[in-house]
């Protein structure tokens, strides 16, 4: 998967392996991970977005589009407060929802 | 072969909350996220419906042809359908590449209507570009989502040796992304920036005194670009607007449709049509289309 801004602060490779072991193809698990990735990445879009004020948002886009998470990070740190705590508990908490929804089904099988 | 019904039920569950977390991302930052994506912010505001309800449906043209049907008996033998396409249109256009009359207009969709067996115009829901008729010149590949380079492009190696030297456009197509992330492009999306074209939307009669319906009503707006030399024809969407007036070119096409259409940029530049395809419910596939006889 694409690395993106959030990507070092939080790991979801359990996520992965809570998929891999089910009796899934393999497009069926990318299929799956994918709802995940992308779940995730409005979540952080909506943290990052929420804390920022108006003026600073175009900036943030752009280094978005860009790819440039250097910028990003240096954007981010002047313009909000404990924006990586957020983006980690924000992440965590969406992360969890699936994992949740994994196990059910899982005890359910 | 994994367990389908576990599929189901995760797909299911995964996807409802993947929709939820979208939906509501979308809805309250819908004004930054215009930025990044292609969906205008007032999309949510229920003005691109409202917009789409008022379709104006064309009739089904009738397949009579307008050459004469003595000449076509004796051209059938040494014709394919392709020729004869070629031939009809040579008939209707003017041998100059300039704006077509509105007659000559009538007589080009009737052509492809039959031909193509959907309903093709110059005019649709009572908007035209500048023209239908046109110089077409060589566009790049267009980023399809933040992050979206030369290296992410292309889906398999074929089509990276075919197209790779293109390169990609420097800014964005006139909408913006055409998916807000590599995690929600759809082959909708990838079949949208490999079939495009760009226009001169910005030329279309009545544009200035109707921004917002005329791009909304250009974005992604489907159409049948054809190369009346050779026949090849390819249904297409609007993805981008241009080229400018001082170009000397009247449209642009994505380095897919040039190909197909065997046009070249530059002194060589050609001719091209191109007419909307109505097709309110979106059941016209993009790329190459053979002649339907």
């Amino acid at each position: 998967m694409k690395s993106q801004f959030y990507s070092h602060l939080i790991e979801i490779e359990y996520l992965h392996e809570e998929l891999d072991v089910l009796d899934l193809s393999d497009s069926e698990k990318d299929e799956l991970k994918k709802h995940v990735h992308s779940s995730i990445h409005y979540v952080a879009l909506d943290i990052v977005l929420s804390e920022l004020a108006p003026e600073h948002k175009k900036t943030f886009i752009e280094h978005l589009n860009s790819a440039n998470h250097d910028e990003l990070w240096v954007h981010l740190k002047e313009n909000t407060e404990n924006i990586e705590g957020k983006l980690i508990e924000a992440i965590r908490k969406v992360a969890g929802e699936f994992q949740e929804e994994i196990k059910r089904i899982k005890a359910k099988a | 072969m994994g367990d389908s019904s576990l599929f189901q039920d995760l797909k299911t569950k995964f996807s409802q909350k993947h929709e939820e977390i979208k939906s509501s991302v979308i809805e309250k930052h819908k004004n930054s996220l215009a930025l990044i994506t292609n969906y205008p912010a007032q999309l949510s505001a229920g003005v691109m419906g409202a917009a789409l309800l008022v379709t104006n449906t064309l009739p089904i043209l009738p397949t009579q042809s307008l050459v004469d049907n003595k000449s076509m008996t004796v051209e059938s033998s040494v014709l394919n359908p392709t020729g004869f396409l070629i031939s009809d249109l040579q008939k209707v256009l003017p041998t100059e590449v300039r704006p077509l009359t509105l007659d000559e207009e009538k007589n080009v969709s009737e052509i492809l209507s039959r031909d193509f067996k959907m309903p093709i115009s110059a005019e649709l829901q009572g908007i035209r570009l500048n023209r239908s008729y046109g110089l077409i010149g060589a566009e790049q590949h267009l980023a399809r989502y933040p992050g979206d380079t030369m290296a992410t492009h292309f889906q398999n190696a074929d089509d990276s040796q075919k197209y790779y030297s293109s390169g990609m456009a420097p800014g964005l197509g006139a909408w913006g992304y055409f998916a807000p992330s590599s995690y929600d492009l759809t082959q909708e999306d990838i079949d949208r920036e490999k079939y495009y074209i760009a226009t001169q939307t910005f030329l279309a009669p009545g544009f200035d005194e109707n921004v917002y319906k005329y791009i909304t009503f250009f974005k992604h707006r489907k159409m049948l670009v054809v190369n009346p030399e050779n026949g090849h024809a390819m249904v297409v969407v609007i993805g981008d607007a241009g080229p400018g007036k001082s170009t000397g070119k009247h449209l642009g096409g994505s380095p897919e449709v040039m190909k197909y259409l065997e046009r070249v940029d530059g002194a060589k530049k050609g001719p091209v049509l191109y007419f909307f395809i109505d097709d309110p419910e979106d059941e016209i596939p993009l790329g190459p289309i053979e002649i339907q006889r």
